[in-house]
């Protein structure tokens, strides 16, 4: 486990979480575009209620998706180029536990049916960001490449190792 | 400095295939040798083979070549004369009585026609001869010394001739190394005999030119097959030991000032080789002898020759068995066999399957299931321009580079499997079971006395090794993309460090 790949998945966790708690409820809080609400009387109120929950669920969801990727990936022993390939069935069975939270969140979460697209939009971009984009940056190099993109991405002088 | 290995006979040949492998691990020096090939059996199996090898070797160079600091692989180069067969001119008749003209003796010099009839019998004189000597000695050695090496009529003695004595125009020493078995026909007869024209031509100058002698001593046995005539014209193994006790009289009383060092080898256990007269089905497996050789002959080349000790002889410390104990120079040999055979295992066990996958399944699957693929091959990408100066994949010129690098692989470890099954002895080199069918999860238990600690074993897998062909070595030197540059990081990163 390499000290720099466990540093971008922190520091791409976090930034999607302050996105999440702080820069998504500031859309609700300026009532722009499809963020504008009509039904909710008090928007602080729904943002506490009913946003942050379900976008903590999210969240935290995502993480461990990542995590879990990270260290089957890690633990992962691959011999052939077969191999890998087969990995990318896992990542993809993985990305079904970000999509069940994000159902979930809208659907547990839910007030008077009122910002579902907005929300789900958001919380579309949240786990692409936190599953998708951190592992495919900070994937164990033996399956470096196995998330969608990934090729193209590590090979940005950015996530050049 | 040059270096000239002069091989007599097929075990000679085999000497050569030897050092050809040794040569290419990186345990000579940077010194090309210049290889002579002597046999009158033209299409012998063993010199068809060390022929073979040689070419591959030549190929294999051509393409790792660059700078050689940072590997040993393919450091010295290798050239060769063009085969001498003393009937090389003959094409019909090639036997002891044309060759010399008895016909025309008997007629016009009827003395020495007589003579003839004293020294070889009908049988020997009118025998053919395009399988080589036959175990006969004293038609050999008729036959050899009837090369000139002052009128320099011939090819390749001219060549061999005139830039041994263009490298002492330029002040450099010039070792000769002769190698050959002492118990047969053609080799015996051989290395005294060109030993002997060589010193001559070379008298006076012996401070610059120093020769070497590599006699092998009967380390294998054969028995004709049933319907074989036991009393036929052959090389019979009952008279191995007589021809040898001879030769090395004839070595003790008249030949000793012709060689500068004499390497002596031999084994008690003689293995069993299939019946041949000669030809193309005169093709024995190697035998671990011949990896000494191979390290005798390193010794002469890189070492100075010690005029109060000439005769060199080496011993094991357990009868019918070889271990790392027993590898004379064991700090640097060691490593080296090790380090290339590693490299040729992983090759074969995982670079290959995976490089033939790639060509199955195309660049954009194999880009991204083979992490190092990229590195080394130009990828489909449509963000960047990292990559675009490596060569395409399948480019003719990168393919060839896998297949020659993919033979030489395969050769190497068959040479290497084969001097581990010899009858009746324990090499204790390699794990060879695998060494022809390479499996990924033998790669850390593939040396025998490795002493490193578990936890290290453990971490050495062909997996970490992939793992650290992505990035590693870093500031990897040309060649550095293609199969050449792959070929060459596997190399480096096979290594076993300390």
């Amino acid at each position: 486990m390499k000290t720099i790949e466990w540093f971008r998945i922190i520091a791409f966790s976090l930034i999607g979480l302050v996105i999440m708690l702080w820069g998504q409820p500031l859309l609700y809080r300026s009532q722009f575009g499809i963020f504008a609400t009509k039904k909710i009387g008090s928007i602080e109120g729904w943002i506490v209620n009913f946003y942050i929950p379900g976008a903590m669920l999210v969240f935290g969801v995502c993480v461990a998706s990542t995590l879990l990727w990270y260290f089957l990936a890690a633990r992962a022993q691959p011999r052939t180029a077969g191999d890998r390939h087969q990995w990318q069935l896992v990542w993809m069975a993985i990305l079904f536990l970000p999509v069940l939270s994000i159902g979930l969140a809208l659907y547990l979460y839910n007030y008077k049916n009122e910002a579902v697209l907005s929300r789900a939009t958001l919380f579309i971009l949240d786990a692409a960001f936190l599953y998708w984009f951190i592992t495919a940056t900070s994937s164990p190099k033996e399956l470096m490449y196995a998330p969608p993109g990934a090729f193209t991405l590590r090979r940005l002088p950015l996530f050049r190792d | 400095m040059s270096l000239y290995l002069i091989g007599i006979g097929g075990t000679g040949s085999k000497c050569i295939e030897a050092v050809i492998q040794l040569a290419a691990i990186g345990l000579f020096s940077n010194t090309p040798i210049k290889v002579l090939f002597i046999d009158p059996d033209e299409s012998n199996g063993n010199l068809e083979r060390s022929q073979n090898f040689l070419k591959l070797h030549q190929k294999c160079s051509e393409i790792i070549n660059g700078e050689k600091q940072s590997y040993s692989w393919m450091k010295t180069p290798i050239s060769a004369f063009e085969l001498w067969s003393p009937f090389a001119k003959t094409s019909i008749n090639k036997n002891l009585s044309s060759f010399f003209n008895y016909n025309n003796l008997k007629q016009n010099y009827q003395e020495l026609g007589n003579l003839f009839d004293a020294l070889y019998t009908t049988e020997e004189r009118t025998v053919d001869l395009d399988v080589g000597f036959r175990g006969r000695p004293a038609i050999g050695s008729a036959v050899m010394s009837q090369v000139n090496l002052n009128s320099l009529d011939d090819e390749p003695w001219r060549s061999l001739i005139n830039q041994i004595e263009a490298g002492m125009g330029g002040g450099s020493e010039t070792k000769i190394l002769l190698c050959g078995s002492i118990f047969g026909g053609t080799g015996a007869s051989g290395l005294p005999t060109i030993g002997s024209l060589l010193a001559n031509k070379f008298k006076g100058k012996r401070d610059k030119v120093k020769i070497g002698c590599l006699f092998m001593l009967p380390y294998f046995g054969f028995s004709p097959p049933a319907g074989e005539d036991p009393d036929g014209f052959y090389a019979q193994f009952d008279l191995f030991l007589l021809n040898t006790e001879a030769a090395l009289r004839y070595y003790q009383t008249q030949a000793k000032e012709i060689f500068d060092a004499v390497y002596l080898l031999g084994n008690q256990n003689y293995t069993q080789v299939k019946f041949s007269i000669g030809k193309n089905t005169q093709r024995n497996d190697p035998h671990f002898l011949e990896l000494y050789g191979a390290l005798a002959a390193r010794q002469f080349f890189l070492s100075p020759c010690n005029i109060d000790r000439p005769v060199s002889l080496i011993g094991r410390h357990t009868l019918g068995k070889v271990t790392w104990k027993d590898i004379p120079d064991r700090s640097v040999v060691q490593p080296e066999i090790v380090n290339a055979t590693r490299f040729a295992y992983a090759w074969l066990a995982s670079t290959l399957p995976e490089l033939q996958t790639a060509k199955e399944r195309g660049i954009p699957w194999a880009q991204r299931n083979i992490p190092w693929f990229s590195r080394f091959f130009r990828p489909q990408s449509f963000m960047g321009n990292a990559g675009k100066d490596l060569p395409e994949f399948s480019d003719s010129k990168e393919q060839n580079a896998i297949d020659i690098v993919t033979k030489w692989c395969q050769q190497y470890l068959a040479w290497l499997h084969s001097i581990h099954q010899c009858e009746g002895e324990d090499i204790e080199l390699f794990n060879s079971n695998s060494l022809l069918t390479p499996k990924i999860e033998m790669f850390s238990n593939l040396v025998i006395g490795d002493s490193r600690d578990k936890s290290k074993k453990i971490q050495d897998t062909i997996s970490e090794l992939n793992v650290k062909l992505i990035s590693q070595p870093k500031n990897l030197e040309e060649p550095n993309q293609g199969a050449a540059g792959l070929a060459k990081a596997i190399y480096i990163l096979s290594r076993i460090s300390n």
